[in-house]
């Protein structure tokens, strides 16, 4: 008579091998292909751009929200805030400065937030845009 | 059999249930925290706020266009003629490319409204587009 097999440990772990290569490709892939994003104090969706300008990281970006909400470097302030805290920062880092603006912002709430950095010295202001299907 | 090989020590064979665990944490970690997007840089030629006499002999050369919250596009000069962001071709004989352009925005525009024009501005071969004031809804009452 024959009896019903007993699988060795040894054979549950070879049947685990071809999913333990998987796992192991999608985490090399993720690691990666992908980049670690931080989190921030205020939410955006930005507007999406056909152009083909690859973004240059500043060192400052100043991040507004659709309900023109400020955050820089993770901390939400007002627009007094902002001023005050660009007169802390060196005109070196403040000659270029990035916007991430939310896609649905008015154009009058962004127009503020460009004046104020305006006043303060910052020369060079490039808006953040995520790549459009279109191209 | 040789001495050597009877005390030769047992391989503990290592279990990869442990491993597997391990991994498929370090996998979700990577997974929500990775962002594939590709960003892309726009430049904004904003108004310059120097001198005053600079500021005049700007604006009396530029040409102004307005653009309103639904993608419509005038110029000052020509408020007959009106056109689409998708499409820019009746303003383009009208349009000095020699002379800098000033995108007067309507004040309910949205950013992504702007965006769209600016592309499509370098599109047609205007790169000297300059972001001037919003304007009100209504803009008699600019």
């Amino acid at each position: 008579m024959k009896l019903l097999a007993v699988k060795s440990r040894s054979a549950t772990d070879d049947n685990m091998i071809p999913l333990i290569n998987i796992v192991f490709l999608l985490l090399i892939f993720f690691m990666i292909a992908g980049k670690i994003s931080s989190s921030e104090a205020v939410y955006v969706e930005p507007p999406l751009s056909s152009r083909d300008t690859p973004l240059i990281e500043k060192p400052l970006v100043v991040l507004v929200d659709e309900n023109g909400e400020i955050s820089i470097g993770g901390e939400a302030i007002d627009i007094d805030g902002l001023e005050q805290r660009l007169k802390t920062i060196t005109q070196e880092e403040k000659s270029d400065v990035s916007v991430k603006a939310d896609k649905n912002l008015s154009v009058k709430k962004l127009q503020i937030v460009l004046h104020k950095l305006q006043a303060q010295g910052v020369a060079n202001i490039t808006l953040y845009a995520k790549v459009s299907g279109r191209n | 059999m040789s001495a050597a090989r009877l005390y030769q020590p047992r391989r503990r064979k290592l279990s990869l249930t442990a491993l597997i665990d391990v991994v498929f944490i370090l996998l979700m970690f990577f997974m929500l925290t990775s962002s594939f997007d590709q960003w892309r840089a726009v430049d904004l030629q904003t108004e310059p706020k120097s001198s005053a006499t600079n500021q005049k002999n700007l604006q009396q050369d530029a040409q102004y266009l307005y653009l309103s919250a639904t993608g419509d596009l005038q110029l000052r000069e020509a408020e007959a003629v009106k056109a689409s962001i998708t499409s820019l071709t009746p303003l383009l004989n009208l349009i000095d490319g020699k002379r800098p352009l000033i995108l007067l925005p309507e004040e309910t525009a949205r950013v992504q409204l702007l965006v769209m024009a600016l592309d499509e501005f370098k599109n047609a071969g205007l790169s000297r587009v300059t972001l001037g004031e919003v304007v009100p809804a209504s803009r008699d009452a600019y």
